[in-house]
C-alpha cells in the first residue's frame, strides 16, 4: 500500500515538474526583445570595387593675328563624381577642330594643358589618339576640371581654331 | 608623349623642362613642405576622412596658401610693368588711327622710304623680381607673356579672354601641389583604415540574435 502511494506520488510530482518546464529550445519568450547589433555602412564603401569613369565634352577655341597663344580655359563641371573619389587615370582628346580664317593663316596646336581643381596642371601633347596621365593620380576628381590650348599662328591674317568635341574622361575609385 | 617644338634651351625653359628649373622646383617644394603645415594639412586629412570627403576646400586653401608663400613667383608685379606697356602700345596704334596724324605718318614714311608699322612686337628684360616678357599688338588684339627669372612662362595675357590675364602654373607649383596631395593623400588613406578597422571590430550577430544591416548614402 505504501509502495503504490510513494510510487503514485512520485509519478505525480514527475507530471508537475514536467508541465512547469519552459521551452526554450521552441525560441525567445514573445515579450522578450532579440538582442541586437547594427552597423551603419556607408553606400560608397559598398561600391568600392574596382575604378569608375565620368567623360565631359568642352570646345576650346584661339583665334590669333600672330604669334603663340594660350586659349581661354574651358571648364568641364565633374560635379557628379562621389565626394571621397579619386584619380587613377585621366584621358583626354582635342578631336577634329573646325577652321576659320582666310587660307593664308592656320593656327597650329602640339599641345594642350588640363588643370585639376586643386590646381595642378599638365601639358600634354595633341594626337590622333587619346591623351593619357597618370600625373594627377591620387588627385581629387571631383570639381572643376580645365582645358586649354596652345597654339601658334601661321602665315598672315587672323585666323580662329576650334575644337568643338574634345572630352575629358576622368577615372576614379572611391 | 613627348611634347614637340622643345628642342633649344629658351624653349625648354618656357615650358620648365630644364635641368635647372627641375632642380630648383623640387628644392623649392621641399622648403615649404615645414612641419607645421603637413601637421596641419595631416589634421585636416583626418578631419575629411571622418566626413567621408577627399580634399575639402580648407585643405585645398591651405595648400594654396602655402605656396603662395613659399613656392610661387610673385606676378602682381611684372604683370603690372606689362599691362602698361600693352596700353601704352594700344594707345600707339590709335594715335596711328588719327587721320590727320596718319596722314601725316604716312608722308613721313614715304620720304623715309618705310611702311607703317600696324604690329607692335616688344621683348623686356629687368621686370620686377628678374622677370622678362614679350608682347605683340595689333589694333585687333594684344598678348603678353611673362617670363621667370630662369625664363619659364609664369603668366599671359590674351585680348579675347575674359580678365585678361591667366597664371601659368609653374613647375615648383606643380612639385608642390604633388607633394602636398601625397601628404594628404597617405594621411587620409590612415584615417579610412581606421575607421574601416573600427567598423568591422563590431560583435558579430550570435544565434538567436538578430543583426540589423543599415545603408546610408
Amino acid at each position: 500500500m505504501k509502495k503504490r502511494l510513494l510510487a503514485g506520488l512520485l509519478a505525480a510530482m514527475m507530471m508537475v515538474s514536467m508541465l512547469a518546464t519552459t521551452a526554450f529550445a521552441a525560441g525567445p519568450v514573445a515579450d522578450e526583445e532579440p538582442e541586437v547589433y547594427s552597423v551603419t555602412v556607408s553606400a560608397a564603401d559598398l561600391l568600392a570595387f574596382g575604378e569608375s569613369s565620368m567623360s565631359k565634352t568642352v570646345a576650346p577655341s584661339l583665334g590669333l593675328n600672330s604669334g603663340s597663344e594660350w586659349s581661354l580655359p574651358v571648364t568641364a563641371r565633374f560635379s557628379t563624381i562621389p565626394t571621397g573619389a579619386t584619380v587613377v587615370k585621366v584621358k583626354a582628346s582635342l578631336g577634329k577642330p573646325t577652321s576659320s580664317g582666310p587660307i593664308t593663316a592656320v593656327i597650329s596646336v602640339d599641345r594642350f594643358r588640363l588643370t585639376a581643381p586643386d590646381g595642378k596642371s599638365v601639358d600634354l601633347a595633341r594626337s590622333t589618339m587619346a591623351s593619357e596621365t597618370t600625373a594627377f593620380n591620387g588627385n581629387v576628381a571631383k570639381g572643376n576640371w580645365q582645358l586649354s590650348i596652345y597654339g601658334q599662328h601661321v602665315g598672315s591674317g587672323y585666323s580662329a581654331i576650334k575644337f568643338p568635341n574634345a572630352t575629358i574622361t576622368i577615372y576614379y575609385t572611391v | 608623349m613627348r611634347i614637340g617644338g622643345v628642342g633649344s634651351p629658351l624653349e625648354a625653359a618656357k615650358w620648365g623642362e630644364t635641368p635647372i628649373i627641375k632642380k630648383k622646383a623640387v628644392a623649392a617644394s621641399q622648403n615649404a613642405m615645414t612641419d607645421d603645415f603637413v601637421e596641419k594639412l595631416q589634421e585636416l586629412a583626418r578631419k575629411d576622412a571622418q566626413n567621408g570627403v577627399y580634399m575639402s576646400k580648407e585643405a585645398i586653401n591651405l595648400r594654396h596658401a602655402q605656396m603662395g608663400k613659399y613656392v610661387s613667383p610673385d606676378r602682381s608685379a611684372p604683370i603690372a610693368q606689362m599691362s602698361q606697356e600693352l596700353k601704352k602700345a594700344a594707345q600707339e596704334h590709335k594715335e596711328e588711327q588719327d587721320p590727320t596724324l596718319e596722314f601725316l605718318d604716312r608722308m613721313i614714311a614715304q620720304l623715309k622710304g618705310k611702311g607703317k608699322p600696324s604690329r607692335i612686337v616688344k621683348s623686356f628684360s629687368g621686370l620686377a623680381g628678374g622677370c622678362s616678357g614679350d608682347l605683340n599688338s595689333t589694333p585687333e588684339s594684344q598678348s603678353a607673356t611673362v617670363y621667370s627669372p630662369d625664363g619659364e612662362q609664369i603668366a599671359h595675357y590674351n585680348s579675347g579672354n575674359i580678365g585678361g590675364w591667366i597664371n601659368l602654373t609653374t613647375r615648383a607649383e606643380n612639385q608642390f601641389l604633388g607633394d602636398s596631395n601625397d601628404a594628404y593623400k597617405q594621411a587620409w588613406d590612415a584615417a579610412r583604415a581606421e575607421i574601416k578597422n573600427a567598423a568591422q571590430k563590431q560583435p558579430v550577430a550570435c544565434e538567436g540574435e538578430a543583426a540589423i544591416f543599415d545603408v546610408r548614402a
